[in-house]
């Protein structure tokens, strides 16, 4: 565990989780959306390490709140903070290392079948609800035209709006695709410690989403 | 997309940032635009531009990269799935635009009756047609799929895309000296989104344009508006004070170049209006982009 997460414990925790809403239960569901949200800001702004830029964004709130300062919104209050940890990381990009800057490779825009992946795919879709396996199938299926009317189908089928069956079948997708990532970082974890290089790839270990921490997905 | 891309200023930017830290909904439509961005990455549809911009942003961070290449995967598994909707389990051959079923045999009677009358009406064209000699070679060549007429029960046109009533087609079909010739692709108004059956632009290698005739059969209007956009809603061309091709023809031309058209499907949205007013849209058109 890093030393940001260690930060986070205890009553530096509680106290962030306080100042984002006095029900501890929707607290731990705004924890988790506003991480997200620095998550995303920061890899929408080409952070190589989004959610190590939203764990110390967040450390550095809780601290602060901690210590006393008055924050009437904690979510702005937050983007301030990330902005300020972006300028400096942008200050610093060459403490990152060669690995975490791999180029893109040539050939990855049209690989062959990743048949790793499609493994784990198939073993988390078998893990979903038979209705949402469904949807999401049908919904990501063809191509151009022939989708969109499919998806029109499928949400006549529903009796929801094609809008509302898009926002359902991405919140379905993103379990999904959180299943596999910890599937995959799993049977890469068991290969790299059968090989000996455990701790290159130990990159989740920062995830607030880890068994017996906070968890939740929004939906 | 322009913010997932890298394409806003930076108070564009930072606007949109304290608008979804503020709303989260906002913030939940971005993820599902990325998530859309990336199958259209996975897809091929994005132009040359937004593909060089989504590798340097995408493919440069393993995580991302894992993404894309889940994206990958999970587009083939549900390509290959037999994607079960109502209980049975359909291709997307067998699937119309109007959630019915197609009795597979129907379904082959009917593509084989629809070949047979183009076989047909192709060597009575043929027979008709004056030989004419070659004309310039910079030009490309008439869209090599015929414009076939669908079956009945697809032919039904969108309410948005039938003509105003009273309203009538050229009493005459447009002739090249008349329109200039040379075109792409031919739109027909009988080819809209619904019909199941879409003309394909193939663009050769080093074309850096296409014109493209769209024949509507309307009203005709003073001044009209092309828009073309992919299947999502994402607009990558368009243009407007467009006159009639021809003055008196509901016929409109379009040259388009062909950066902006990447590989796979279309959707092309015609609007028109009288002299200062706002334009309507008027027609929709589905159409499919190869290259060769």
């Amino acid at each position: 565990m890093k030393a940001s997460d260690s930060a986070l414990s205890g009553d530096t925790l509680d106290r962030l989780l306080a100042a984002l809403d006095v029900d501890r239960d929707r607290a731990g569901q705004a924890y988790v959306l506003l991480r997200q949200k620095l998550s995303g800001f920061f890899q929408w702004r080409g952070a190589p390490l989004p959610e190590e830029g939203a764990d110390k964004t967040l450390t550095v709130a809780a601290k602060r709140i901690a210590d006393g300062e008055q924050v009437r919104d904690v979510s702005r209050y937050c983007l301030g903070i990330a902005r300020l940890i972006l300028l400096e990381q942008s200050r610093t990009r060459d403490r990152f290392s060669p690995l975490e800057f791999e180029p893109p490779a040539p050939e990855a825009a049209n690989p062959g079948v990743d048949h790793a992946r499609m493994d784990a795919l198939e073993q988390c879709l078998g893990e979903l609800p038979a209705d949402h396996r469904e949807l999401i199938l049908n919904y990501y299926a063809d191509d151009g035209r022939t989708h969109i009317d499919r998806r029109k189908a499928l949400a006549r089928q529903l009796g929801i709006a094609p809008n509302a069956l898009r926002i359902r079948a991405h919140r379905i997708r993103a379990r999904l695709e959180e299943s596999v990532r910890q599937l995959t970082e799993e049977v890469e974890g068991a290969d790299d410690m059968k090989s000996g290089r455990g701790a290159l790839t130990d990159r989740g270990s920062t995830r607030l989403g880890k068994p017996g921490s906070v968890r939740h997905h929004h939906e | 997309m322009a913010y997932l891309l890298g394409e806003l200023s930076e108070k564009e930017r930072a606007r949109l940032e304290e608008e979804y830290f503020a709303d989260d909904a906002l913030f939940e439509e971005i993820r599902v635009a990325e998530t859309e961005l990336i199958d259209s990455y996975v897809r091929r549809r994005l132009s040359d531009t937004e593909r060089s911009r989504f590798e340097a942003r995408y493919l440069a961070f393993p995580e991302l990269r894992k993404r894309v290449d889940l994206a990958r995967v999970l587009a083939e598994k549900a390509d290959s799935a037999g994607t079960p909707i109502g209980g049975r389990s359909v291709r997307w051959w067998q699937w119309s635009p109007e959630g019915r079923w197609w009795p597979r045999p129907a379904m082959v009677a009917a593509m084989a009756a629809v070949a047979l009358l183009v076989v047909v009406v192709g060597a009575w064209w043929l027979a008709k047609t004056p030989t004419r000699p070659e004309t310039t070679t910079a030009r490309l060549e008439a869209p090599t799929n015929p414009v076939v007429e669908p079956p009945d029960t697809l032919a039904q046109p969108l309410p948005s895309t039938q003509a105003p009533p009273g309203t009538s087609a050229p009493t005459k079909p447009l002739s090249d000296a008349a329109t200039g010739g040379g075109f792409a692709l031919v739109i027909a108004s009988s080819l809209v989104r619904s019909s199941g059956t879409e003309p394909v632009l193939t663009i050769p290698t080093g074309v850096e344009t296409v014109r493209i005739r769209i024949d509507y059969g309307g009203e005709i209007y003073a001044t009209y508006g092309v828009e073309i956009s992919t299947p999502e809603g994402r607009k990558v061309w368009s243009q407007s004070g467009l006159k009639p091709l021809v003055p008196g023809a509901a016929s409109v031309a379009i040259t388009v170049p062909t950066k902006d058209l990447a590989p796979g499907n279309y959707i092309l949205t015609l609007s028109a209006g009288a002299a200062g007013q706002p334009l309507e849209n008027i027609a929709e058109y589905g159409f499919l982009v190869t290259r060769k």
